[in-house]
């Protein structure tokens, strides 16, 4: 298979693929009028619609890759897990039940008496990050893009920890643990810069609730290191843009070659540069 | 060798990093608050991370220390927070030994508050959103935004006069007391305009464009990061009267304007002391701000730059792209 499709291609990860893997061709599929890859040579992009035939694509093989909750879902749950449910929601309060002290979990009301941060359940919610106490939940109850409302116990932490890789099946994964330095939440969320690191611990526990959900093909999972210990806030179905960590190490998650369990070296550090380059106007 | 200390390294400053570095004339310097700003990390420039603008003398300390020991001959400030620092600075007397933009400090105060430029143009007649006094004067859908902060940074768009309160509280708990309650102008992708100006020393100007986004980072409207140039000589010229209404500018300046969807009349939303945050998109199109900048500080003079409708255009789209770097 020589193409790969990456479906939702306005997401950060998108553009990472391709540059880290420049042997590689890929379509990028959006539903946006602009999207970033033009000035890439390995890359076309198409425009189309989540749940729409796109053009070009069904008479190719092609290798394809939701990298958000809208296409996860046109695209007939691929990649998998075991327990039915990618929401935040399910996969949370699954994993709650045998990893409880690790897991920050969710509910899909205000906490009455804590402070709170708001999440999607399906994914990440556009535009900046929103906390606040009880009384102010009611603000954000509308959901104009259908990401779902959760709500999570706001912890104070400023470390942040980004667990991310591809699971083909128990003991068969390559993943990354990385430092969080800082990211920006826009109408998209990136990643702009982070540090792979060694910790034994996360790269225990996050395999262990990879296998406790089966989960199967990319994945991202947010820690922080809180004082009451690491806390699980999200898994969700979808990589990040760290693919330059992987493809550094001889990592291939485009066409996964290794086998076992693969741990990026600690010591990588990954910037997000700004890139400025032309695009064509895309549209139905 | 020319050596320059561009104040920033993120947004704006990437004009710079990405336009002077090409040049075999100069050798460029980047500071930024924070070690992981992207810009520190590109090939071919110097790099240093510094104490924030807003701590004055640990940030005069650094900045004296780089001056004297990298030699620098030009300083540019690029970000909202160097402008603040650098303009704080002055008007204490600083006087490092480097060429730089030095604006009258009254013109900086007026144009770099967002009630005050509002409420100084509303007098003198230009085309501004109207500003609430209070919650119960406002009506929605009302813009709460901080009165200092750039671009997009803490403001709320409140379409219902329940959320008000509530909203203002947000935005005052995350930025301070100093918030604006503004008229929402409305307009969809596209309805944001830039004005860039270039003025020299002796108060003329010497270079002009317009450009228009086409995506924004908000879903909202807010932070351009895809656009074109735009020919629109009347943006300009109100610009230029904008200037000379507060007493004039030296170096670059840009103005964003918003359409009005329904009277298509354009509004000033703010001004910014510096270039605009894509003004790559210049460069990319031939009008090289950047280098015209360094010739205005080192010679005093530059050839004018401006928008030619008969050149063929680049339009942009802004990627923040990972790469790995050396820790």
């Amino acid at each position: 298979m020589s193409r790969v499709g990456l479906l939702g291609a306005e997401r950060q990860a998108a553009v990472s693929f391709a540059e880290s893997w420049p042997e590689k061709r890929f379509t990028f599929v959006t539903e946006q009028a602009v999207c970033d890859g033009w000035d890439l040579e390995n890359v076309e992009i198409v425009w189309g619609s989540v749940g729409q035939e796109i053009e070009g694509m069904s008479d190719r093989q092609i290798k394809v890759i939701p990298l958000c909750g809208e296409w996860l879902a046109a695209t007939g749950g691929q990649p998998d897990n075991g327990i039915g449910s990618f929401g935040l929601y399910d996969v949370l309060g699954y994993l709650s039940g045998e990893f409880d002290e690790y897991v920050l979990g969710v509910t899909r009301e205000p906490p009455p008496d804590v402070e709170w941060v708001l999440k999607g359940d399906l994914r990440h919610r556009p535009d900046m990050a929103i906390s606040g106490r009880p009384a102010e939940a009611m603000l954000y109850l509308d959901d104009p893009y259908g990401c779902g409302s959760l709500f999570q116990r706001k912890v104070e932490t400023s470390t942040c920890y980004l667990v991310t890789g591809y699971r083909e099946e128990r003991d068969s994964v390559d993943l990354s643990v990385l430092k969080v330095h800082q990211e920006a939440f826009y109408r998209e969320d990136f990643l702009l810069a982070a540090e792979t690191v060694r910790d034994d611990e996360l790269v225990e526990l996050s395999v262990a609730m990879l296998d406790a959900i089966d989960q199967r093909g990319y994945f991202s999972m947010n820690w922080l290191g809180a004082a009451e210990g690491k806390l699980l806030t999200s898994l969700r179905p979808f990589p990040r843009a760290v693919f330059p960590v992987f493809a550094e190490c001889g990592l291939n998650l485009v066409d996964r070659k290794s086998s076992g369990v693969n741990v990026v070296p600690a010591g990588i550090k990954l910037i997000g540069s700004a890139n400025y380059s032309s695009y064509k106007e895309m549209g139905r | 060798m020319i050596k320059v200390l561009v104040l920033s390294a993120t947004a704006s400053a990437t004009n710079y990093i990405y336009t002077l570095r090409e040049r075999s004339d100069l050798d460029i310097y980047v500071t930024d608050v924070s070690e992981n700003a992207g810009g520190l990390y590109e090939e071919g420039i110097g790099s240093f991370v510094i104490p924030r603008a807003n701590d004055l003398s640990a940030y005069r300390q650094a900045l004296d220390r780089i001056i004297s020991e990298e030699q620098i001959d030009l300083l540019i400030p690029t970000s909202d927070y160097d402008m603040s620092g650098v303009m704080e600075l002055l008007k204490r007397g600083w006087d490092p030994p480097v060429k730089m933009f030095k604006p009258e400090y009254d013109a900086y105060r007026v144009l770099s508050d967002k009630l005050l430029v509002n409420q100084v143009l509303a007098e003198e007649g230009f085309r501004v959103p109207r500003v609430y006094r209070s919650t119960a004067e406002a009506v929605c859908p009302v813009v709460v935004k901080p009165r200092r902060e750039a671009g997009a940074k803490g403001t709320m768009i409140v379409e219902d006069d329940a959320e008000l309160e509530r909203s203002v509280e947000l935005v005052e708990r995350a930025y301070g007391n100093d918030i604006i309650l503004q008229e929402y102008i409305p307009g969809g992708v596209g309805s944001i305009h830039v004005a860039l100006l270039l003025y020299g020393a002796d108060g003329k100007v010497y270079g002009e464009v317009a450009s228009r986004s086409s995506l924004t980072m908000m879903t909202w409207g807010g932070g351009g990061n895809a656009g074109k140039l735009v020919d629109l000589p009347q943006l300009l010229e109100t610009s230029k009267k904008i200037v000379e209404t507060i007493g004039g500018w030296r170096g670059p300046i840009n103005f964003e304007y918003k359409q009005h969807a329904d009277d298509g009349e354009y509004y000033l939303m703010e001004a910014n002391c510096r270039l605009n945050g894509y003004s790559y998109l210049t460069t990319m199109n031939g009008l090289n701000f950047p280098s015209a900048i360094v010739e205005l500080l080192t010679s005093g003079s530059t050839d004018p730059i401006s928008f030619d409708d008969s050149l063929s255009q680049t339009n942009f789209v802004l990627g923040y792209r990972t790469r790995v770097v050396s820790a």
